[in-house]
Protein backbone atom coordinates (compact mmCIF):
# COMPACT_ATOMS: atom_id res chain seq x y z
CA UNK A 1 0.00 0.00 0.00
CA UNK A 2 2.64 2.45 1.11
CA UNK A 3 4.95 1.38 -1.73
CA UNK A 4 2.26 2.00 -4.32
CA UNK A 5 1.68 5.50 -2.94
CA UNK A 6 5.38 6.18 -3.20
CA UNK A 7 5.40 4.86 -6.74
CA UNK A 8 2.50 7.15 -7.65
CA UNK A 9 4.47 10.12 -6.33
CA UNK A 10 7.45 8.97 -8.36
CA UNK A 11 5.35 8.68 -11.51
CA UNK A 12 3.91 12.15 -10.92
CA UNK A 13 7.40 13.57 -10.55
CA UNK A 14 8.41 11.83 -13.78
CA UNK A 15 5.37 13.22 -15.61
CA UNK A 16 6.13 16.74 -14.41
CA UNK A 17 9.78 16.43 -15.46
CA UNK A 18 10.95 16.75 -11.87
CA UNK A 19 13.17 13.67 -11.97
CA UNK A 20 16.72 14.43 -12.99
CA UNK A 21 20.14 12.81 -12.94
CA UNK A 22 20.43 9.52 -11.09
CA UNK A 23 16.78 9.61 -9.96
CA UNK A 24 15.67 9.67 -13.59
CA UNK A 25 18.14 6.93 -14.56
CA UNK A 26 16.91 4.72 -11.68
CA UNK A 27 13.32 5.31 -12.72
CA UNK A 28 13.96 4.37 -16.33
CA UNK A 29 16.06 1.35 -15.39
CA UNK A 30 13.35 0.07 -13.08
CA UNK A 31 10.73 0.67 -15.76
CA UNK A 32 12.60 -1.53 -18.22
CA UNK A 33 13.57 -4.27 -15.76
CA UNK A 34 10.42 -4.53 -13.63
CA UNK A 35 7.30 -5.43 -15.70
CA UNK A 36 4.96 -4.80 -12.78
CA UNK A 37 6.37 -1.31 -12.24
CA UNK A 38 6.28 -0.69 -16.00
CA UNK A 39 2.60 -1.57 -16.02
CA UNK A 40 1.96 0.78 -13.06
CA UNK A 41 3.79 3.58 -14.85
CA UNK A 42 1.89 3.07 -18.12
CA UNK A 43 -1.50 2.98 -16.43
CA UNK A 44 -0.99 5.89 -14.06
CA UNK A 45 0.61 8.08 -16.72
CA UNK A 46 -2.37 7.36 -18.95
CA UNK A 47 -4.82 8.23 -16.18
CA UNK A 48 -3.02 11.44 -15.20
CA UNK A 49 -2.79 12.60 -18.80
CA UNK A 50 -6.42 11.73 -19.41
CA UNK A 51 -7.56 13.74 -16.40
CA UNK A 52 -5.72 16.72 -17.90
CA UNK A 53 -7.20 16.05 -21.35
CA UNK A 54 -10.70 15.73 -19.89
CA UNK A 55 -10.17 19.07 -18.14
CA UNK A 56 -9.15 20.65 -21.44
CA UNK A 57 -12.20 19.32 -23.23
CA UNK A 58 -14.40 20.48 -20.40
CA UNK A 59 -12.90 23.99 -20.63
CA UNK A 60 -13.30 24.11 -24.41
CA UNK A 61 -16.96 23.16 -23.99
CA UNK A 62 -17.32 25.85 -21.34
CA UNK A 63 -15.95 28.42 -23.79
CA UNK A 64 -18.43 27.21 -26.41
CA UNK A 65 -21.17 27.73 -23.83
CA UNK A 66 -20.02 31.33 -23.28
CA UNK A 67 -20.04 31.83 -27.03
CA UNK A 68 -23.61 30.52 -27.27
CA UNK A 69 -24.64 32.96 -24.52
CA UNK A 70 -23.04 35.86 -26.38
CA UNK A 71 -24.66 34.80 -29.65
CA UNK A 72 -28.11 34.70 -28.08
CA UNK A 73 -27.56 38.12 -26.45
CA UNK A 74 -26.39 39.52 -29.78
CA UNK A 75 -29.56 38.29 -31.42
CA UNK A 76 -31.65 40.08 -28.81
CA UNK A 77 -29.74 43.36 -28.83
CA UNK A 78 -28.23 43.52 -32.25
CA UNK A 79 -26.53 46.80 -33.03
CA UNK A 80 -26.71 47.83 -36.66
CA UNK A 81 -23.09 48.07 -37.78
CA UNK A 82 -22.09 51.57 -38.73
CA UNK A 83 -20.52 50.25 -41.89
CA UNK A 84 -23.90 49.05 -43.11
CA UNK A 85 -25.47 52.46 -42.41
CA UNK A 86 -22.63 54.16 -44.22
CA UNK A 87 -22.98 51.81 -47.16
CA UNK A 88 -26.67 52.69 -47.51
CA UNK A 89 -25.93 56.39 -47.11
CA UNK A 90 -23.14 56.20 -49.65
CA UNK A 91 -25.38 54.43 -52.15
CA UNK A 92 -28.09 57.10 -51.79
CA UNK A 93 -25.50 59.83 -52.09
CA UNK A 94 -24.04 58.24 -55.17
CA UNK A 95 -27.43 58.06 -56.86
CA UNK A 96 -28.22 61.66 -55.91
CA UNK A 97 -24.92 63.09 -57.04
CA UNK A 98 -23.95 60.88 -59.93
CA UNK A 99 -23.69 63.86 -62.27
CA UNK A 100 -21.68 65.92 -59.83
CA UNK A 101 -19.34 63.03 -59.16
CA UNK A 102 -18.23 62.92 -62.80
CA UNK A 103 -17.48 66.64 -62.68
CA UNK A 104 -15.57 66.59 -59.38
CA UNK A 105 -13.63 63.46 -60.28
CA UNK A 106 -11.82 65.39 -62.94
CA UNK A 107 -10.48 67.93 -60.42
CA UNK A 108 -7.24 67.31 -58.52
CA UNK A 109 -7.92 66.07 -54.99
CA UNK A 110 -6.84 68.37 -52.12
CA UNK A 111 -5.88 67.10 -48.68
CA UNK A 112 -9.40 67.65 -47.34
CA UNK A 113 -10.79 65.62 -50.21
CA UNK A 114 -8.28 62.87 -49.61
CA UNK A 115 -9.19 62.90 -45.94
CA UNK A 116 -12.88 62.51 -46.78
CA UNK A 117 -12.02 59.76 -49.21
CA UNK A 118 -10.01 57.74 -46.70
CA UNK A 119 -11.61 58.57 -43.38
CA UNK A 120 -14.02 55.91 -42.24
CA UNK A 121 -15.14 55.75 -38.60
CA UNK A 122 -14.12 52.35 -37.28
CA UNK A 123 -17.07 50.07 -36.68
CA UNK A 124 -18.40 49.59 -33.19
CA UNK A 125 -16.86 46.38 -31.89
CA UNK A 126 -17.68 47.21 -28.29
CA UNK A 127 -21.45 47.37 -27.88
CA UNK A 128 -22.88 44.09 -26.79
CA UNK A 129 -25.64 44.85 -24.36
CA UNK A 130 -28.26 47.54 -24.57
CA UNK A 131 -28.85 47.21 -20.80
CA UNK A 132 -25.62 49.08 -20.06
CA UNK A 133 -26.53 52.77 -19.90
CA UNK A 134 -23.21 54.20 -18.74
CA UNK A 135 -21.72 57.21 -20.54
CA UNK A 136 -19.55 55.00 -22.75
CA UNK A 137 -22.50 53.00 -24.04
CA UNK A 138 -24.58 56.16 -24.47
CA UNK A 139 -21.74 57.64 -26.49
CA UNK A 140 -21.48 54.49 -28.58
CA UNK A 141 -25.21 54.53 -29.25
CA UNK A 142 -24.86 58.01 -30.77
CA UNK A 143 -21.69 56.87 -32.54
CA UNK A 144 -23.62 54.08 -34.21
CA UNK A 145 -26.24 56.57 -35.34
CA UNK A 146 -23.53 58.76 -36.88
CA UNK A 147 -24.22 61.53 -34.32
CA UNK A 148 -20.61 62.16 -33.49
CA UNK A 149 -21.06 65.52 -31.77
CA UNK A 150 -23.54 63.93 -29.35
CA UNK A 151 -21.28 60.93 -28.94
CA UNK A 152 -18.39 63.21 -27.93
CA UNK A 153 -20.32 64.64 -24.95
CA UNK A 154 -20.80 61.18 -23.45
CA UNK A 155 -17.43 59.75 -24.43
CA UNK A 156 -15.65 62.70 -22.79
CA UNK A 157 -17.49 61.91 -19.54
CA UNK A 158 -16.60 58.23 -19.91
CA UNK A 159 -12.96 59.14 -20.47
CA UNK A 160 -12.90 61.28 -17.33
CA UNK A 161 -14.13 58.26 -15.39
CA UNK A 162 -11.63 55.92 -16.97
CA UNK A 163 -8.54 57.54 -18.43
CA UNK A 164 -6.84 54.23 -19.13
CA UNK A 165 -9.53 52.69 -21.33
CA UNK A 166 -8.10 52.50 -24.83
CA UNK A 167 -11.45 51.88 -26.49
CA UNK A 168 -12.99 55.10 -25.12
CA UNK A 169 -10.00 57.12 -26.28
CA UNK A 170 -10.05 55.48 -29.66
CA UNK A 171 -13.73 56.10 -30.41
CA UNK A 172 -13.54 59.63 -28.98
CA UNK A 173 -10.60 60.36 -31.27
CA UNK A 174 -12.59 59.12 -34.26
CA UNK A 175 -15.50 61.36 -33.25
CA UNK A 176 -13.16 64.36 -33.12
CA UNK A 177 -11.94 63.60 -36.63
CA UNK A 178 -15.50 63.09 -37.85
CA UNK A 179 -16.54 66.52 -36.48
CA UNK A 180 -13.49 68.31 -37.86
CA UNK A 181 -11.88 68.77 -34.44
CA UNK A 182 -8.70 67.41 -35.92
CA UNK A 183 -6.23 68.81 -33.38
CA UNK A 184 -8.05 67.11 -30.53
CA UNK A 185 -8.16 63.90 -32.53
CA UNK A 186 -4.47 64.17 -33.28
CA UNK A 187 -3.63 64.53 -29.57
CA UNK A 188 -5.57 61.40 -28.71
CA UNK A 189 -4.15 59.30 -31.51
CA UNK A 190 -0.59 60.43 -30.87
CA UNK A 191 -0.73 58.93 -27.39
CA UNK A 192 -2.76 55.89 -28.46
CA UNK A 193 -0.27 55.12 -31.22
CA UNK A 194 2.30 54.53 -28.50
CA UNK A 195 0.16 52.01 -26.63
CA UNK A 196 0.83 48.27 -26.65
CA UNK A 197 0.49 46.51 -30.00
CA UNK A 198 -3.06 45.55 -30.79
CA UNK A 199 -6.28 46.68 -32.39
CA UNK A 200 -6.47 50.19 -30.92
CA UNK A 201 -2.86 50.97 -31.67
CA UNK A 202 -3.35 50.06 -35.32
CA UNK A 203 -6.53 52.13 -35.56
CA UNK A 204 -4.67 55.02 -33.91
CA UNK A 205 -1.70 54.76 -36.27
CA UNK A 206 -3.96 55.08 -39.29
CA UNK A 207 -6.19 57.82 -37.90
CA UNK A 208 -3.14 59.78 -36.80
CA UNK A 209 -1.95 59.70 -40.40
CA UNK A 210 -5.35 61.02 -41.49
CA UNK A 211 -5.19 63.76 -38.87
CA UNK A 212 -1.80 64.85 -40.24
CA UNK A 213 -3.30 64.76 -43.73
CA UNK A 214 -6.21 66.98 -42.74
CA UNK A 215 -3.85 69.39 -41.01
CA UNK A 216 -1.51 69.53 -44.02
CA UNK A 217 1.35 68.26 -41.87
CA UNK A 218 2.88 66.36 -44.75
CA UNK A 219 6.28 65.33 -43.28
CA UNK A 220 4.48 63.87 -40.23
CA UNK A 221 1.97 62.21 -42.53
CA UNK A 222 4.72 60.56 -44.58
CA UNK A 223 6.52 59.39 -41.46
CA UNK A 224 3.29 57.98 -40.06
CA UNK A 225 2.44 56.17 -43.28
CA UNK A 226 5.89 54.62 -43.22
CA UNK A 227 5.20 53.31 -39.72
CA UNK A 228 2.18 51.47 -41.12
CA UNK A 229 3.89 50.35 -44.31
CA UNK A 230 6.60 48.67 -42.28
CA UNK A 231 3.96 46.36 -40.78
CA UNK A 232 2.78 44.09 -43.56
CA UNK A 233 -0.01 42.63 -41.46
CA UNK A 234 -1.22 46.05 -40.34
CA UNK A 235 -4.98 46.24 -40.78
CA UNK A 236 -4.62 49.54 -42.70
CA UNK A 237 -1.65 48.47 -44.81
CA UNK A 238 -3.60 48.64 -48.07
CA UNK A 239 -5.13 52.03 -47.32
CA UNK A 240 -1.72 53.38 -46.33
CA UNK A 241 -0.24 52.05 -49.57
CA UNK A 242 -3.00 53.67 -51.65
CA UNK A 243 -2.79 56.99 -49.83
CA UNK A 244 0.97 57.01 -50.08
CA UNK A 245 0.67 56.58 -53.86
CA UNK A 246 -1.70 59.52 -54.12
CA UNK A 247 0.57 62.00 -52.31
CA UNK B 1 -14.99 45.04 -7.08
CA UNK B 2 -16.75 45.63 -10.42
CA UNK B 3 -16.00 43.77 -13.65
CA UNK B 4 -14.32 46.84 -15.03
CA UNK B 5 -12.07 47.09 -11.94
CA UNK B 6 -11.00 43.47 -12.33
CA UNK B 7 -9.86 44.10 -15.89
CA UNK B 8 -7.82 47.09 -14.73
CA UNK B 9 -5.81 45.07 -12.22
CA UNK B 10 -2.09 44.66 -12.98
CA UNK B 11 -1.36 41.88 -15.48
CA UNK B 12 0.29 39.76 -12.77
CA UNK B 13 -2.92 39.78 -10.71
CA UNK B 14 -5.00 38.96 -13.76
CA UNK B 15 -2.70 36.05 -14.63
CA UNK B 16 -2.96 34.84 -11.05
CA UNK B 17 -6.75 34.73 -11.35
CA UNK B 18 -6.44 32.82 -14.63
CA UNK B 19 -3.95 30.39 -13.07
CA UNK B 20 -6.37 29.66 -10.24
CA UNK B 21 -9.10 28.94 -12.78
CA UNK B 22 -11.31 31.82 -11.57
CA UNK B 23 -14.22 31.07 -13.89
CA UNK B 24 -16.01 34.38 -13.42
CA UNK B 25 -12.85 36.26 -14.32
CA UNK B 26 -12.07 33.96 -17.27
CA UNK B 27 -15.52 34.60 -18.70
CA UNK B 28 -15.12 38.33 -18.20
CA UNK B 29 -11.75 38.23 -19.91
CA UNK B 30 -13.21 36.19 -22.76
CA UNK B 31 -16.03 38.68 -23.31
CA UNK B 32 -13.73 41.69 -23.13
CA UNK B 33 -11.10 40.40 -25.57
CA UNK B 34 -13.52 38.84 -28.04
CA UNK B 35 -14.87 41.80 -30.08
CA UNK B 36 -11.48 43.34 -30.85
CA UNK B 37 -9.94 40.00 -31.76
CA UNK B 38 -12.73 38.93 -34.09
CA UNK B 39 -12.94 42.29 -35.79
CA UNK B 40 -9.19 42.56 -36.26
CA UNK B 41 -8.81 39.08 -37.76
CA UNK B 42 -11.80 39.60 -40.02
CA UNK B 43 -10.50 42.91 -41.30
CA UNK B 44 -6.86 42.00 -41.53
CA UNK B 45 -7.05 38.53 -43.00
CA UNK B 46 -10.48 38.60 -44.63
CA UNK B 47 -11.74 35.78 -42.45
CA UNK B 48 -15.41 34.93 -42.11
CA UNK B 49 -16.96 35.92 -38.79
CA UNK B 50 -17.59 32.34 -37.72
CA UNK B 51 -14.04 31.37 -38.58
CA UNK B 52 -12.72 34.31 -36.55
CA UNK B 53 -14.92 33.33 -33.60
CA UNK B 54 -13.59 29.77 -33.68
CA UNK B 55 -10.05 31.07 -33.90
CA UNK B 56 -10.66 33.23 -30.84
CA UNK B 57 -12.10 30.29 -28.89
CA UNK B 58 -9.01 28.24 -29.67
CA UNK B 59 -6.56 31.05 -28.97
CA UNK B 60 -8.26 31.91 -25.68
CA UNK B 61 -8.30 28.25 -24.58
CA UNK B 62 -4.63 27.87 -25.47
CA UNK B 63 -3.87 31.03 -23.48
CA UNK B 64 -5.64 29.57 -20.44
CA UNK B 65 -3.90 26.19 -20.75
CA UNK B 66 -0.50 27.84 -21.01
CA UNK B 67 -1.14 29.97 -17.94
CA UNK B 68 -2.51 27.18 -15.78
CA UNK B 69 0.31 24.85 -16.83
CA UNK B 70 2.86 27.44 -15.75
CA UNK B 71 4.18 27.98 -19.27
CA UNK B 72 3.50 31.68 -18.79
CA UNK B 73 4.68 33.06 -15.48
CA UNK B 74 4.87 36.69 -16.57
CA UNK B 75 3.97 38.56 -19.73
CA UNK B 76 6.25 41.09 -21.35
CA UNK B 77 3.29 42.49 -23.25
CA UNK B 78 -0.46 42.60 -22.59
CA UNK B 79 -2.90 39.70 -22.47
CA UNK B 80 -4.45 41.05 -25.69
CA UNK B 81 -1.12 40.93 -27.47
CA UNK B 82 -0.52 37.40 -26.28
CA UNK B 83 -3.91 36.11 -27.43
CA UNK B 84 -3.55 37.95 -30.75
CA UNK B 85 -0.12 36.32 -31.11
CA UNK B 86 -1.49 32.84 -30.55
CA UNK B 87 -4.30 33.61 -33.00
CA UNK B 88 -1.82 34.70 -35.66
CA UNK B 89 0.24 31.54 -35.25
CA UNK B 90 -2.80 29.27 -35.29
CA UNK B 91 -4.09 31.02 -38.38
CA UNK B 92 -0.71 30.75 -40.06
CA UNK B 93 -0.74 27.00 -39.48
CA UNK B 94 -4.26 26.72 -40.85
CA UNK B 95 -3.29 28.67 -43.95
CA UNK B 96 -0.19 26.51 -44.36
CA UNK B 97 -2.35 23.39 -44.24
CA UNK B 98 -4.61 24.94 -46.85
CA UNK B 99 -1.54 25.82 -48.94
CA UNK B 100 -2.33 29.51 -48.63
CA UNK B 101 0.62 31.82 -48.40
CA UNK B 102 0.53 34.54 -45.81
CA UNK B 103 3.23 36.90 -44.72
CA UNK B 104 3.18 37.47 -40.99
CA UNK B 105 5.78 39.33 -38.99
CA UNK B 106 7.86 37.51 -36.46
CA UNK B 107 6.26 37.99 -33.07
CA UNK B 108 9.49 38.91 -31.38
CA UNK B 109 7.93 40.90 -28.55
CA UNK B 110 5.49 38.22 -27.65
CA UNK B 111 6.51 35.37 -25.45
CA UNK B 112 4.11 32.81 -26.78
CA UNK B 113 5.28 29.82 -24.73
CA UNK B 114 3.52 27.20 -26.79
CA UNK B 115 0.08 26.01 -27.64
CA UNK B 116 1.01 22.45 -28.55
CA UNK B 117 -1.43 21.22 -25.95
CA UNK B 118 -4.17 22.18 -28.37
CA UNK B 119 -2.75 20.09 -31.17
CA UNK B 120 -2.56 17.14 -28.82
CA UNK B 121 -6.26 17.31 -28.17
CA UNK B 122 -7.05 14.65 -30.74
CA UNK B 123 -4.31 12.36 -29.48
CA UNK B 124 -5.77 12.61 -26.00
CA UNK B 125 -9.10 11.45 -27.37
CA UNK B 126 -7.50 8.19 -28.41
CA UNK B 127 -7.45 6.95 -24.85
CA UNK B 128 -11.15 6.35 -24.86
CA UNK B 129 -11.22 3.77 -22.12
CA UNK B 130 -9.83 6.01 -19.43
CA UNK B 131 -11.91 8.86 -20.84
CA UNK B 132 -15.08 6.86 -20.39
CA UNK B 133 -14.10 5.85 -16.87
CA UNK B 134 -13.39 9.46 -15.96
CA UNK B 135 -16.71 10.54 -17.47
CA UNK B 136 -18.49 8.26 -15.06
CA UNK B 137 -16.28 9.08 -12.10
CA UNK B 138 -18.16 10.74 -9.27
CA UNK B 139 -17.21 13.35 -6.70
CA UNK B 140 -15.16 13.88 -4.68
CA UNK B 141 -12.69 11.92 -6.87
CA UNK B 142 -13.63 13.72 -10.07
CA UNK B 143 -13.17 17.20 -8.61
CA UNK B 144 -10.08 16.26 -6.67
CA UNK B 145 -8.27 14.73 -9.63
CA UNK B 146 -9.29 17.61 -11.90
CA UNK B 147 -8.07 20.22 -9.44
CA UNK B 148 -4.78 18.42 -9.01
CA UNK B 149 -3.92 17.18 -12.50
CA UNK B 150 -5.70 19.73 -14.69
CA UNK B 151 -5.74 22.94 -12.69
CA UNK B 152 -2.41 22.10 -11.05
CA UNK B 153 -3.58 23.27 -7.63
CA UNK B 154 -1.47 22.33 -4.63
CA UNK B 155 -2.66 19.74 -2.13
CA UNK B 156 -2.98 22.56 0.44
CA UNK B 157 -5.22 24.62 -1.87
CA UNK B 158 -7.36 21.59 -2.63
CA UNK B 159 -7.70 20.81 1.09
CA UNK B 160 -8.88 24.38 1.63
CA UNK B 161 -11.30 24.52 -1.29
CA UNK B 162 -12.77 21.04 -0.75
CA UNK B 163 -12.92 21.29 3.03
CA UNK B 164 -10.46 18.54 3.90
CA UNK B 165 -8.64 18.68 7.21
CA UNK B 166 -5.16 19.03 5.74
CA UNK B 167 -3.07 18.28 2.67
CA UNK B 168 -2.20 14.80 4.00
CA UNK B 169 -5.82 13.78 3.81
CA UNK B 170 -6.02 15.05 0.23
CA UNK B 171 -2.87 13.16 -0.69
CA UNK B 172 -4.30 9.95 0.68
CA UNK B 173 -7.64 10.53 -1.00
CA UNK B 174 -5.96 11.29 -4.33
CA UNK B 175 -4.11 7.98 -4.16
CA UNK B 176 -7.32 6.08 -3.47
CA UNK B 177 -9.06 7.82 -6.37
CA UNK B 178 -6.23 6.97 -8.77
CA UNK B 179 -6.26 3.37 -7.64
CA UNK B 180 -10.00 3.05 -8.12
CA UNK B 181 -9.72 4.46 -11.66
CA UNK B 182 -6.91 2.03 -12.36
CA UNK B 183 -8.93 -0.93 -11.07
CA UNK B 184 -11.70 -0.02 -13.50
CA UNK B 185 -9.12 0.31 -16.26
CA UNK B 186 -7.69 -3.13 -15.56
CA UNK B 187 -11.20 -4.55 -15.36
CA UNK B 188 -12.17 -3.15 -18.72
CA UNK B 189 -8.93 -4.39 -20.27
CA UNK B 190 -9.76 -7.90 -19.05
CA UNK B 191 -13.30 -7.85 -20.40
CA UNK B 192 -12.26 -6.65 -23.85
Amino acid sequence: MKDEEKDIELIEAYLKGQLTGSALQDFELRRTSDPSFASDVDDYLLIMKEVDAAGQISFINKVKGWEDEIASKEKKTKVIPLRRLLAVAATLLLIATAGGYIFFKSLPAGNADLFDQYFEPYEDVISQRSADVGPFQKGMNFYNEGKYAEAIKHLEVALEEDQADLSIRCYLGICYLATNQTLKGKDIFESLANSDPGLYREIAEWNLALAYLNLDEIPDLERQLNVILQQKDHMYFKQATDLSAEL
Amino acid sequence: MTDSDLLKEPIASQLSRVRKGDEQFLKLLYESKRPGFISWFQKTYGMGRQQAIELFQNAFSAFYFNVKDGKIEVLKSTIDTYIFGIGKIMMKETFRKENRLVDIDELSEVDLADYSVFRQENEAHNNRIVGLILDKLEDPCKTLLTLYYFQNLSLESIAESMGYKNYGVVKKKKCLCLKSVRSLLIESKLTR
